[in-house]
């Protein structure tokens, strides 16, 4: 069924897909102050101003405490859900699963507009804590989702033998369930923190004075800046990135939960 | 399945956190925005928010053309993912996973740092520009900045990974002997990709279509990179509602608009998986 | 040590996600500083850094153009971290009007005296002072336009389709582009005599509008912006602020800086305290720094500011690139009620034009 000119179809997929990324590269590495393609010579001054421009670095730390933040918070509250729509059946079951699908199915933009909107009617709040609220928010589908489905890989009677066996139902859960989803949970974990780290609509109206997240300060250096900063930027973000979706490839394939 | 006396109990425990906190911070803001789009600052109730945004020819324009760009996105991702995830689905589980995980890699970093390169690509002095001047097939530099075109390229490489995703796990279901059967009994391969395959992975096919198409139609960072402040698309019609105009309420407007057009998309898809099983 | 992994993570993850935000509580106090995100380096070595020793104070940066810091001052309301703000003077105006801003204490300002009249209050109202003046001209890529740039009209030509830029609407300078290329149109229509008044309806201009639309490239909405078109070679022709000159040269093009026939409109830039802010006495030290003789003079040598400390003396050459001399004279300046009585109209016939 596949023929030869179907492969055509493979690069065409990955030149599109993967170009761009070869593009940035070359760009991170130009010594050209512009835009201007092929980039000419090699220099290594846009990574030293990455590290030299506060912006980046304060944004990073912004972004590295939300993102972990707001994965754990929303891995420890949401796992307790997915638990419940996994072992129990109850007639909000449904409700249940569409309130915490619903982050998904709103605009970033939107949810980051009303939040805004709505955080101001409560008065007094930092912006780091709108900023965790909203990025909490729309980890929950993912949590729910991934540990859901490792909890449904588990055999309940493992935990029912425990049970059985004089543990009380949290001990239960602490030493017999929790150890066998440690791929779910890294699984879960990466792929909330990867969402929140990259993250822009969300972010884009709930930042504030001093309070930025990497990408939403990415997006505002090239309001000012079309230097290949961005690029070498990007190039240290596609390394992280990838360092991280390898350690959790390794755990679990993380393909099958994306 | 346990069942317990004091089920209930135990549920309610376990859910209502997170319940709370979402209901709290996620549902009610929604409900104030709904609120406000129907409710403008000088009281009352009215519906003349939406009445003007449909009637004002600037929004309509932008609303239309956020539509559109969205279909165009979403078939060029057909176009190229399912091909693509067809030759995917029938190989080695082993170079599978490779290639897998290399159309996973894109989503795993920022828009931003992804429409930085269409910048290289498509400016003045661009990759593209600067190839064609160098085959002679041009004389002058060509715009591909501030268009439609720049806009459905970025998109396009954005959301590819969300089509070609739900794809290949539909294909991979289609079991070869199905296809050895139909070819067996003397279809060729048209009919049987036309007749079989794209049935059989219809459900791949929505889902993608269906992801695709909200994300291009609500996307921000693209149309704001490559569009500039002249093509609006709704996501940054809303912004400038925002942050331009000022106009609460008319944001408010647009924000509901965006909402539900996601939203019946999925009812879409719902209605149409219904169908299928 | 397998089933440590997720408890190591979870362990490092609560250190460093839920303990950094808490010990990031300041002991020195803050002055939060909302300003164009432009030049922000060489704001940095001029005025804050040194300020920041001065007081003992960490100065935090809240960055956008004039809209993006009046939307955040309308939204958050008494809420608002932001203890000054930086504005053009329409901006000022339109915070003045919705109670955004408090008055200063001309008291408290050392330097004021120092600062030509009609900078000290631009408004009337003490709302803010005046710490820079900037005007609006033409620039263009001398070694491809070949017929020499005179007139705000030439953004019309045809032999400039498709590279020209200008300001959007909701910019500062986005009226008055509006406004000279009508007074352009009027002085053609006259046979080259210029106008006794600046017509604000400008019927011309809007009439051209939609033949000045389909030249454009794009428009822009901060000088950075324009900068980079420019740099990129999208852009041949555009009207452009004073302050961004420096950076505009730096692109390494051929460009040529005109005032057109009909003039250049010049604009104040001001400094206010919010309304909500409680740090009053520190702003005003800050509002004092900006306007003395040492940062003025500072700001304009690094081709940002033009002055209105009256004691800075410049150079010719720098002078002759910035907004000062004979220019603070020739200068059409825009009467800021006039434009804000019309500018909800404008925004929507524009809009109207605009999309495409």
């Amino acid at each position: 069924m596949v023929s030869r000119w179907m492969y055509i179809s493979l690069v065409i997929l990955y030149g599109f897909l993967l170009g761009p990324f070869v593009i940035i590269f070359m760009a991170g590495f130009g010594a050209n102050a512009n835009l201007a393609f092929p980039p000419q010579g090699f220099t290594l001054d846009w990574f030293a101003n990455v590290f030299e421009t506060a912006q980046f670095i304060d944004s990073f730390w912004i972004s590295l405490q939300l993102g972990l933040s707001s994965t754990i918070v929303s891995l420890i509250m949401g796992m307790p859900v997915a638990y419940a729509l996994v072992r129990y059946q109850f007639s909000a079951s449904g409700m249940v699963e569409t309130i915490f699908s619903a982050p998904i199915l709103v605009p970033g933009l939107v949810i980051g507009f009303a939040m805004l909107n709505f955080f101001v009617l409560l008065g007094d709040m930092s912006v780091l804590t709108g900023l965790f609220i909203g990025h909490t928010a729309i980890l929950f589908p993912y949590s729910v989702r991934v540990i859901s489905a490792s909890l449904r890989n588990l055999d309940p009677y493992v935990e029912d033998a425990a049970v059985s066996l004089g543990a009380n139902r949290l001990r239960g859960f602490l030493l017999v369930v929790l150890p066998n989803m440690q791929a779910g949970i890294a699984a879960a974990f990466v792929l909330g923190f990867i969402t929140s780290f990259n993250n822009v609509p969300v972010s884009l109206f709930l930042s504030g004075p001093g309070v930025t997240t990497l990408p939403v300060s990415m997006l505002s250096y090239l309001e000012y800046y079309f230097d290949p900063t961005i690029a070498a930027v990007s190039t240290l973000l596609v390394i992280f990135t990838v360092v991280l979706v390898q350690a959790a490839e390794r755990l679990l394939g993380l393909s099958q939960f994306v | 399945m346990i069942r317990r006396p004091n089920q209930n109990r135990t549920i309610i425990l376990l859910v209502a956190p997170a319940c709370v906190f979402v209901l709290v911070f996620f549902v009610l803001p929604l409900i104030f925005l709904l609120s406000q789009s129907v409710l403008p600052e000088e009281g009352g109730f009215t519906l003349t928010g939406y009445r003007d945004f449909f009637e004002s020819r600037v929004s309509r324009i932008v609303y239309l053309r956020t539509l559109k760009l969205g279909v165009i996105v979403t078939v060029i991702c057909v176009v190229i993912g399912y091909p693509a995830a067809f030759v995917l689905a029938r190989m080695p589980a082993r170079r599978r996973s490779f290639l897998m995980s290399l159309v996973i890699l894109p989503l795993m970093t920022n828009a931003v740092a992804r429409t930085f390169a269409w910048l290289i690509i498509l400016g003045k002095r661009g990759m593209i520009n600067q190839t064609l001047l160098s085959l002679d097939l041009i004389e002058n530099p060509v715009r591909f900045m501030f268009s439609e075109t720049a806009i459905v390229l970025g998109l396009a490489q954005l959301f590819l990974p969300l089509m070609v995703l739900p794809l290949v796990s539909a294909l991979e279901n289609i079991p070869e002997d199905v296809l050895e059967a139909a070819r067996n009994l003397g279809a060729n391969r048209l009919t049987t990709f036309v007749r079989i395959v794209v049935p059989l992975s219809s459900d791949g096919l929505v889902l993608g279509a269906t992801l695709v198409f909200t994300g291009s139609v609500t996307a921000f960072v693209t149309p704001a990179i490559l569009g500039g402040p002249r093509l609006l698309l709704m996501s940054t019609l809303l912004r400038q509602k925002v942050v331009t105009l000022f106009d609460l309420h008319a944001a408010a407007v647009v924000a509901v608009v965006m909402i539900l057009t996601t939203l019946a998309v999925n009812l879409l898809l719902r209605v149409f998986r219904v169908q299928q099983s | 040590m397998r089933s440590q992994l997720p408890i190591m993570l979870l362990l490092a993850a609560l250190v460093l996600g839920l303990v950094a935000p808490m010990t990031a509580a300041q002991d020195t106090q803050t002055l939060t500083v909302s300003i164009w995100g432009f030049n922000l380096d060489v704001l940095e070595e001029n005025v804050f850094a040194p300020f920041e020793e001065m007081h003992n104070v960490d100065i935090v940066l809240d960055t956008g153009n004039n809209s993006d810091r009046l939307a955040r001052l309308q939204a958050e309301g008494e809420n608002t971290d932001i203890d000054v703000a930086h504005f053009a003077t329409q901006f000022t105006h339109l915070a003045s009007q919705a109670d955004l801003l408090q008055p200063y204490d001309p008291d408290m300002l050392e330097n004021l005296d120092e600062v030509y009249d009609w900078a000290q209050d631009p408004l009337g109202n003490q709302a803010g002072v005046g710490y820079t003046v900037n005007s609006l001209s033409l620039i263009y890529r001398s070694d491809l336009v070949e017929t020499e740039v005179t007139s705000w009209a030439d953004l019309l030509r045809d032999d400039v389709a498709g590279y020209v830029s200008i300001p959007e609407m909701s910019t500062t300078f986005g009226p008055a582009t509006l406004v000279m290329i009508d007074r352009a149109l009027a002085m053609a229509e006259m046979d080259g005599e210029a106008p006794d008044e600046i017509n604000y309806d400008a019927d011309l201009a809007w009439e051209a509008l939609p033949q000045l639309a389909d030249n454009l490239v794009t428009t822009y909405i901060r000088s950075s912006a324009l900068t980079t078109l420019v740099q990129e070679e999208e852009v041949w022709l555009a009207p452009y602020a004073s302050f961004a000159i420096g950076n505009l040269i730096n692109t390494g093009h051929n460009l040529s800086a005109v005032i057109p026939d009909e003039g250049a409109v010049g604009q104040t830039n001001m400094i206010s305290i919010t309304a909500a802010s409680d740090q009053a006495e520190l702003a005003h030290a800050y509002i004092d720094w900006f306007i003395s003789h040492d940062v003025q003079l500072a700001e304009a040598l690094d081709l940002i500011d033009s002055p209105v400390n009256a004691t800075v003396e410049l150079p010719e050459d720098i002078c002759a690139l910035l907004t000062c001399g004979e220019m603070l004279d020739t200068m059409i300046v825009l009467d800021q009620a006039q434009v804000s009585e019309r500018l909800e109209d404008w925004l929507e016939r524009w809009n109207e034009i605009m999309v495409r």
